[in-house]
Order: C-alpha cells, then sequence, then structure tokens
C-alpha cells in the first residue's frame, strides 16, 4: 500500500516510530500526550498531522513494539495508555544506531570539508 | 496475537482505536476552549490539527488487515451489493457478456480441435499424405496414387520411416451376424497402417507380417464393436464372414482413434490375395507416411516422382493419369481439406466474427457501466469527499467490472458447453477426424482470457471517467439524477457509433452468405431431387460377375420394387450421378498421348435418365431392347457435344471409354442427346461443375455395386424398409445400404455453407439486439438528464412531435456515423469472404445497402421508446419538481 509513503510526506518511513518509541521509553503516555511531547520536543519544528499517530501506533502494537491499556489520565479522561516493550527497547537501539550511521553519512556528503578535518 | 484470533478481535482493535481518537479531538478541542477560542472554532481547529480522521482510521485498520486482499474483499461485496441492488442492469450485462463469451469459447474450441491442436497421432508433424496431382489442383491433392505405385514407394523410397497404404475407393461390404446382413464399411489398409501412426489396439493387436498369411484379417473401430458387435470382449480371434470369405478379428481400436473416413467400421488387411496386389495398376490407395526426421516434403516428393517415372512405362494404360505427379502434404491441413474445401477459411472467418460480437458486447457493458457511472457521480463525489483516492474509487468500478466478466464468463462457459453438446449431437457440419471438440483446457484459457480481456475493456473507460469526480460541479448541482456530464455522454455516443459499425461488418458478412447459401440452394441441377430414394446395394463378385449375372438380380429386383404400392419408378446405376472419369476417343480422330480428353462415364438402365428427370434433347433414350449382344450404344450430355462435336452432328458418331487402340474396350454409336446436370466435386465447395459425360446401358457394362433410385409417390423414406424386404427375397444375403433420399444428398451438398451461413446469421443477430439495447440506453439516459430542459421547450410551445423528432435524430447521428465507419470497415473485409460466396461479388451494393437498412431501422426501433417518453413529458410536473 502507499499509505506510509503518503503520510511521511515530511518524514522518512520509521521516523514517527522511532520518535514515538523514544517518548514512550521516557515515559508511558496516551496518544495526544505523545504528540505534545513530540511537538515540545522538537521546538514545533516538525509538521505532523496529529491524527498520523494513531497509525503508527497500530503498527507499533501490531510489532509487539508497544503494548496499551485504558486508564485514566491526569486530566481525568479515560484513555489509553502506550507502554514500551522489551522488545521495542531492543527496536528503539537498533534503529537509533542506523539512523545516526545514515544521518552522519548525509552530512558528511552534505558538508564535504567536515569529513577531512 | 496469532492473525487467526486478529480476525475476531479486529473488532474490538478497530473500537479502540476509533475511540481513543475521538478523544484525541476532544482534548485537543477542549485544550483550544480553554485557550479563549468559542466551541465551534476550538472543534474546527482541533479537526484541522487532527487531518483526515476518516482516511487516518482507515489507515489504521489497515494495519491489522491483509491490505490487498481486504480491500479487494470489501470491493467486491460492496460490487455485489451494487449489482443486487440494481437487478435488470447485471442481468443485462452479465448476459450479453456471456453470450458473446459462450459464443468464443465454443467456436474456438472447433477451431482448437482442428487447426491448432496437432493430430493425436505420435509426432504428427512427420505424418504427411502423398496423393497424385496435377498443375489444376497443386497443392490441394486430387487423386489416389495406383497400389504399383505405392508398392514401388515403400519398397525402394529412403525418406520414409513407414510408408502405407489406406483406401476408400471401394464401396461398403455386407457383413453377416447371425445370418443377417450387416453393412460395413471396411477400409483395406496395408499392414504397417497401425505402426506408422504408432497406434496400439485396445483389444488384441494391430496388423502383423503374420497376418498376411490369413485369407483376410480384420481391425474393428470401437463404434462398430460395441453397437453391431455387442462389444464383446472376446472379439479378438473370432471369424466374421465379410462379403462370404472369412476374416479373422485381430483386434478393436481404442474408442478415441479415428482417421479418414470417419465413419470406418473395420480396416481389413491388404493380403496377397487382395484386388490390389493381383492389379495394381488398376486398383487406387491413399498413401500416408511417416517422414524421418529432418527429410522436407520437398525432397520426398522429388523422391517418389523420380520412382514413379520409372514404373510408369509398366502401366498398361499408360497415360491414363496423364500429368499427374505424387504430391506430399502434410496430413493435419489435408484432413482439414478433405473435410470441407473452405473449413480453414470458414472457421478463422468464423472465430473473427464471432470475436467481433464478444467486441459488440463488451462496448455495449461499457456504455451500461459508463451510464452507470453517470448516474452514480453524486454518489461518487461523496465518497471522494469523505476522502476516497482517485485510484480507490477507480478501483471500485473495475471491481464491478471484473464481477460482472467474472460471472458472465461463467455462464459463458456453461453456454458454450451446451453450445457443443448440441454440435456434436447434431453434426451440423463434417469436421476433420483426430481431436474431438471439447472445452480443452486451451479452450478454458483462451476463455479465461477473453473474461479479462473483456474486464478491462468494459471497465477501464467507466473507471477512468468516473473516478475523475469533480466535486464543486457535482455537489453544488442541486438536481438529482442529472448529473451525467456532456462529455461522458459524448464518450457514449461514439460507443453507439463503433457498436452500429461492427454490426454492420457482420450484418453484411451474414447477407453474403445467406444470400449465397440461397443461390447455391436454388441453382437448378438439372435432375429430380424430390421424392427419390436412394440407395447402394453390393453385389459380391463371386456369385455376381457377369454382367448378366447382375442385370438378371436387378430386373427381378426391379419387377418386385416397382409392384410395391407408391412407387412410380426404380431405376438402377453405376452411380447417382457420373463420377468415375475416362478417356474419351473418338472415331476417325487421333490423340497424342497424355492428352487424350477426358470424360466422366455412368452406366444406367433404360429408364434411368426418365426417371431422374434428365431432358433427352435429341435421338433416343436407352431402351430395353438395348441389352449385352446388341450393338454398343452410348447417349452423351450437352456438354460433351459442345467440347467435342461443336460443328458436326454427335448422333450416329462412335466413340470409345479408353484408348482407340483398346481392344478390350467396344466403339459405341452414339444415340442421344441429354442436358447436362450440375454436379460438386471435391475441388470446389462453392458451386457446381458441369463435365462432358457418356451415359451407357447398364446392361453393356454393370458395376459391382449399385446405385439404386426408387420414385415414390410419398415421403421416400418410409418404403424404404418395403424396398429392403423385396431385395432380401431375391437375394437374403444382400443389403441395402446408405440409404438416403436424393433430397438429403442435396442438402449434405449445402451443409458446410449452411453451418456457415447460420453462425453468421446468428452473430449478426445478435449484433443488431446489442445495438439495439446501446442505443436504447443511450437515448434513455439522454432522455432522463434532458426531462427539464424538454419541460421548458414544450412549455414554451415545443410540439411532442418535434421533441420526439429531436430525439430520434440524436439516434440517427450515432448510428449515421457508425454506418459510414461501418461501410468503410465491412468494404475493407469482407473480401476474406470471397471464397465461401457464390454467385455474388463480396462488394454486392444491395447487401449493403440491405444491411444499413436493417441497422437505421432497427435503432430507429430501439430510439422510438425514449423518444416517445421524451414526448409525454409533462411540462408542468417536470418543472413543478424543480
Amino acid at each position: 500500500m502507499t499509505n506510509s509513503k503518503q503520510e511521511s510526506r515530511d518524514l522518512f518511513p520509521g521516523a514517527l516510530e522511532m520518535m514515538i518509541l523514544e517518548s514512550l521509553r521516557r515515559q508511558p503516555a496516551h496518544g495526544y500526550a505523545l504528540v505534545q511531547h513530540i511537538q515540545q520536543r522538537s521546538n514545533n519544528l516538525l509538521q505532523v498531522e496529529e491524527g498520523s499517530l494513531y497509525p503508527a501506533l497500530q503498527r507499533l502494537l501490531k510489532e509487539k513494539l508497544v503494548k496499551a491499556e485504558w486508564g485514566i489520565s491526569a486530566t481525568n479522561r479515560r484513555v489509553r495508555i502506550y507502554q514500551i516493550t522489551p522488545a521495542g527497547m531492543k527496536h528503539l537501539e537498533r534503529e537509533k544506531s542506523s539512523f545516526e550511521q545514515m544521518f552522519e553519512g548525509i552530512a558528511l556528503v552534505l558538508n564535504p570539508g567536515k569529513a577531512i578535518s | 496475537m496469532s492473525w487467526f484470533a486478529r480476525i475476531f478481535f479486529r473488532r474490538n482493535l478497530y473500537r479502540n482505536l476509533a475511540e481513543e481518537m475521538c478523544a484525541h479531538i476532544e482534548e485537543k478541542t477542549e485544550q483550544f476552549v480553554r485557550a479563549g477560542m468559542t466551541r465551534e472554532e476550538a472543534e474546527y481547529a482541533a479537526r484541522r490539527a487532527f487531518g483526515n480522521a476518516r482516511l487516518l482510521e482507515e489507515r489504521g485498520r489497515e494495519v491489522w488487515q491483509w491490505p490487498r486482499v481486504e480491500s479487494l474483499v470489501a470491493d467486491v461485496k460492496l460490487a455485489l451489493r451494487q449489482l443486487r441492488r440494481s437487478p435488470g442492469f447485471a442481468a443485462t450485462a452479465i448476459l450479453t457478456l456471456a453470450l458473446g463469451i459462450g459464443a468464443n469459447a465454443a467456436i474456438f474450441s472447433i477451431v482448437d480441435a482442428v487447426l491448432l491442436r496437432p493430430l493425436p497421432y505420435s509426432h504428427p508433424e512427420q505424418l504427411v499424405v502423398v496423393w497424385q496431382t496435377d498443375a489444376a489442383h497443386r497443392n490441394t491433392g486430387a487423386w489416389f496414387d495406383t497400389y504399383r505405385e505405392f508398392d514401388e514407394w515403400q519398397r525402394t523410397s529412403r525418406s520414409f520411416e513407414q510408408l502405407s497404404a489406406l483406401s476408400w475407393a471401394a464401396g461398403g461390404k455386407t457383413l453377416l451376424v447371425h445370418g443377417k446382413p450387416v453393412a460395413v464399411l471396411a477400409i483395406p489398409a496395408s499392414a504397417n497402417f497401425f505402426t506408422m501412426l504408432s497406434l496400439t489396439a485396445q483389444i488384441g493387436r494391430t496388423f502383423e507380417q503374420g497376418d498376411l498369411g490369413n485369407q483376410c484379417a480384420l481391425v474393428l473401430s470401437h463404434h462398430f464393436w460395441q453397437e453391431k458387435l455387442g462389444g464383446s470382449q472376446e472379439i479378438s480371434g473370432r471369424t466374421l464372414t465379410l462379403d462370404r470369405s472369412a476374416c479373422t478379428v485381430v483386434g478393436v481400436m481404442p474408442r478415441g482413434f479415428s482417421f479418414y473416413p470417419t465413419q470406418t467400421d473395420a480396416w481389413m488387411l491388404i493380403g496377397p490375395q487382395s484386388e490390389f496386389v493381383k492389379k495394381p495398376w488398376q486398383t487406387m490407395t491413399g498413401v500416408f507416411g511417416r517422414l524421418k526426421p529432418g527429410v522436407s516434403r520437398a525432397a520426398a516428393q522429388a523422391e517418389l516422382n523420380a520412382i514413379e517415372k520409372r514404373i510408369l512405362p509398366e502401366d498398361p494404360e499408360l497415360g491414363t493419369l496423364g500429368v499427374a505427379e505424387p504430391d506430399v502434404l502434410e496430413m493435419q491441413s489435408e484432413f482439414t481439406w478433405l473435410a470441407g474445401r473452405n473449413l480453414r477459411t470458414a472457421l478463422w472467418t468464423l472465430l473473427a466474427a464471432v470475436s467481433l460480437v464478444l467486441l459488440i458486447a463488451c462496448v455495449n457493458v461499457a456504455n451500461l457501466l459508463l451510464g452507470r457511472s453517470m448516474e452514480r457521480a453524486r454518489e461518487m463525489a461523496i465518497h471522494a469527499a469523505l476522502g476516497s483516492g482517485r485510484r480507490r474509487l477507480a478501483r471500485k468500478l473495475l471491481t464491478e467490472a471484473l464481477i460482472l466478466a467474472l460471472l458472465g464468463t461463467g455462464t459463458g462457459i456453461a453456454l458454450a458447453e451446451a453450445l457443443l453438446h448440441w454440435f456434436v449431437a447434431a453434426h451440423p457440419v463434417e469436421l476433420p477426424p483426430g481431436n474431438e471438440v471439447t472445452l480443452h483446457w486451451q479452450v478454458l484459457l483462451f476463455t479465461a482470457a477473453l473474461g479479462a480481456g473483456s474486464a478491462v475493456c468494459v471497465g477501464l473507460l467507466p473507471a477512468i471517467r468516473g473516478s475523475r469526480v469533480d466535486l464543486n460541479t457535482v455537489l453544488r448541482r442541486s438536481e438529482r439524477g442529472s448529473s451525467a456530464s456532456a462529455p461522458a455522454q459524448r464518450v457514449s455516443r461514439m460507443l453507439v457509433g463503433i457498436q452500429v459499425a461492427l454490426s454492420l461488418v457482420l450484418l453484411a458478412g451474414a447477407g453474403l452468405l445467406i444470400d449465397s447459401l440461397w443461390r447455391l440452394a436454388g441453382t437448378p441441377v438439372g435432375y429430380r431431387t424430390n421424392h427419390l430414394l436412394t440407395a447402394w446395394v453390393n453385389l459380391p463378385g463371386d456369385r455376381y460377375e457377369s454382367v448378366d449375372a447382375k442385370n438378371d438380380f436387378y430386373t427381378r429386383l426391379a419387377e418386385r420394387v416397382s409392384a410395391l404400392p407408391g412407387v412410380q419408378a426404380v431405376a438402377a446405376s453405376s452411380n447417382f450421378f457420373p463420377v468415375s472419369e475416362n478417356l474419351l476417343s473418338i472415331q476417325g480422330e487421333t490423340t497424342s498421348v497424355g492428352k487424350a480428353p477426358s470424360v466422366l462415364e455412368q452406366s444406367v438402365t433404360a429408364n434411368f435418365l426418365r426417371t431422374m428427370q434428365i431432358p433427352l434433347l435429341r435421338g433416343r433414350d436407352f431402351a430395353t431392347s438395348d441389352r449385352s449382344k446388341t450393338a454398343p450404344v452410348a447417349i452423351v450430355n450437352e456438354a460433351l457435344v459442345k467440347a467435342y462435336f461443336p460443328h458436326s452432328d454427335p448422333i450416329g458418331q462412335s466413340i470409345k471409354l479408353g484408348r482407340a487402340e483398346d481392344a478390350s474396350e467396344p466403339w459405341m454409336t452414339i444415340v442421344g442427346v441429354v442436358a447436362n446436370v450440375k454436379t460438386s466435386t471435391v475441388f470446389q465447395e462453392m458451386g457446381y461443375v458441369v463435365t462432358p459425360a457418356v451415359y451407357r446401358p447398364l446392361t453393356q457394362t454393370a458395376p459391382a455395386s449399385l446405385a439404386v433410385i426408387v420414385a415414390t409417390e410419398g415421403e421416400p423414406l418410409r418404403i424404404a424398409g418395403n424396398v429392403q424386404e423385396q431385395l432380401e427375397s431375391v437375394d437374403p444375403s444382400l443389403l441395402l445400404a446408405a440409404v438416403e433420399t436424393m433430397a438429403d444428398k442435396q442438402s449434405a451438398v449445402l451443409s458446410q455453407p449452411r453451418f456457415r451461413a447460420l453462425l453468421f446469421g446468428g452473430f449478426a443477430t445478435l449484433a443488431l439486439v446489442l445495438a439495439a439495447i446501446g442505443i436504447y440506453g443511450l437515448l434513455a439516459q439522454t432522455v432522463i438528464r434532458q426531462k427539464r430542459e424538454i419541460g421548458i421547450r414544450m412549455a414554451l410551445g415545443a410540439s411532442r412531435a418535434r421533441v420526439m423528432k429531436a430525439v430520434l435524430l440524436e439516434a440517427l447521428g450515432a448510428v449515421l456515423v457508425g454506418l459510414v465507419v461501418g461501410v468503410t470497415g465491412a468494404m475493407a473485409t469482407v473480401r476474406v469472404l470471397t471464397s465461401l460466396l457464390y454467385g455474388i461479388s463480396a462488394e454486392n451494393a444491395t447487401v449493403f445497402s440491405v444491411s444499413a437498412g436493417i441497422l437505421v431501422v432497427i435503432a430507429l426501433l430501439a430510439a422510438w421508446v425514449p423518444a416517445w417518453s421524451a414526448a409525454s413529458v409533462d411540462p408542468m410536473t417536470t418543472l413543478r419538481s424543480e
């Protein structure tokens, strides 16, 4: 399907998932809180449609990288709280290192001068 | 969670997803409210920040699905629901496709069995037929070879793995089963015939060299063994009495085996005692061979030709064969040619015609779907507004087309099965031996491809158009059910034009074939065809050897049969028409070797020409006074007079059949001249020939088999039983074989052209019906769309007649464009029919104008109903409903 391509028009595939996992690693949260957290942490630089979080969460759930339970939020709402699983932790580590490598590679290409030093 | 459990828990997953998305928007809204927005503004802002909720929810769900399969299942479900909601549309579309696909599958099965699948013998590409041919009959084969030639070829040629003889030159035989005579078509074959085809028997074995020591050895065909001999398993080794000689059955062939001639009951080994071996230059046989790998037909032909040249001087009737030479032909194409001179052309033409029908059917269904997508433009727009992508909309429409095609293909296959069932049972036309006509896997593959092709052809246009929804225009438009856009209507009109054009091609083709059939059937043949019973009586040579013995037998038979009630006359002959070829010598004229003119001869009883109603033009008819001891006489036909006595009186002239110096043949005096009869020949299907012919009295030359004709007052076949009884009272061992009527014979000649005309006519009718549906559909949509406009026009004073005229004119416009294209197309294509026509040229203006006329009439009839409904628009109701 073409969904992943369409919804991450301004992110690369897997980026949103990585950010969700990173946020959840710090503390479990529900969808709304996750969005708030990601937007704050990125200084609102990332323009993510809030709703696009949910298909990503479904993918993570399916891969058993997160788990979810209904609970009560700080603002006293019935919300679905997500928690990272050990498999999610491992996945995040792997993704982060490969992302860093990629980022480094891109940076080297974009700034050839730095590569020599 | 396993995929299995997921299916059951998915509902739960979806609910969770929906709920948390709702909660998210709600929370966001509240945040905005707290920030000072009004509730309404906040909600709007929250939704904007969230994105397309419906689409995202769908994406979220898709994570849990097998996306392709499941969305397909959903589409299929939806399409089925849509179709069920409009059963009339669905039935029309499915039936239309089924007719097209079914007819194609049926015709293709025949093409496949006859032309595409190789003959069901091992390595069929090596198999050849050797005929004698001359320059006039190149590549068609003309005559059997003499047994002498075969024998020499078999012994000395090196091109063949096997070369075998099989001859149907001789007539049928009579078999005694429990003392009762049974007609049997026993075909003489050489010992290696079956091994050449690499075939084994189902029971017992095929011929072996050892059988040559037997007086007579037989291999039975499966159907003869089953039907006439009761299918007994202990058949092999049994002795059967065939024409009073004892024959040993060595085996029975399997059910599926067939060869020329297809009616063969048994194969009889050509042994050392047979006529073939005794008189090798006078007996004729077909020669069939298996080439050695790598040997070309041309090389084999050259070798056979060289061998033939070497032995030809031995021929006691040197020059009978004239300029004939051996021709080595591919077996399968020769079989096809034997079954029908034009069978190959006819089958390809029919396949082309039937594919036009399918094309028309597809255009029709495409038009129906297009109309439907226009009606549903609003629905589509709503889907699009709710976030369905364009691809998804197109897929929905394509799925619908695919389902229609699938159901159409299924129904079509059932239809084809029924058609083939009829075809095999009714046997309307002769097909070559070899493959059975069935829905073979290749046919099913072809049908599946047709189904898929038609789905694309049917669905693509509506899918492209239907998915190109302009939300603004469609949704803004207030009227319901009138969203058909003008460009779509234009496409629809174009499709109708295409239908008309294709229909015209079929109609013109059918017209030409039907007209040819009429002309062929209506041509006076020069003899009586009604109320004539025809049958063969085979006289065994050991008891009926002399001419007198044969004539005595005939006289006794004729006396008894003439006495039967309802019988007007009885006559006999060597054949029903002059068919056996011979040389003509005229006393006082010399002809050089190899240039002796060839004529046809027939020996007849004194009343034969009268009974056949062949008019005597000059001189006298034969009389009972012409006997074996009286002066030899002959009657010739007009064609012979024109060819050989153009300026002199033929009466009283002396002629001889054979070479002038051949003392064994008598000089005969011409006593009369009769009119020509038109006969059909193997070389030409669509037409008759008139050949110079010589008639001789049966009392002066008698054949081994008598062709008997009985002129009756009523239905000829009703007295067949009585004639057989009389025959048995003369000689209980004799049998009346091949009993039919002269009209049947005549009808058999027409079977191939009739079959073609019937199918073509059927296709054309189908095309007309489909075109009518297409035109009706187009106009019905136009009228619905323009109802308001028509109402206004009528309110402003337009008369009913004028409204009707406008609608009819619109139909006529599409039809006329179609006609122009169709006539051009037909002109270019009907020429392929030329060899299938008789007495009419492919560019016949009448046929074209009549076809066009029929189409216009049908179009107007189809347009009448929508035009009428347009004229019945009540301006008040239409305008009020706005």
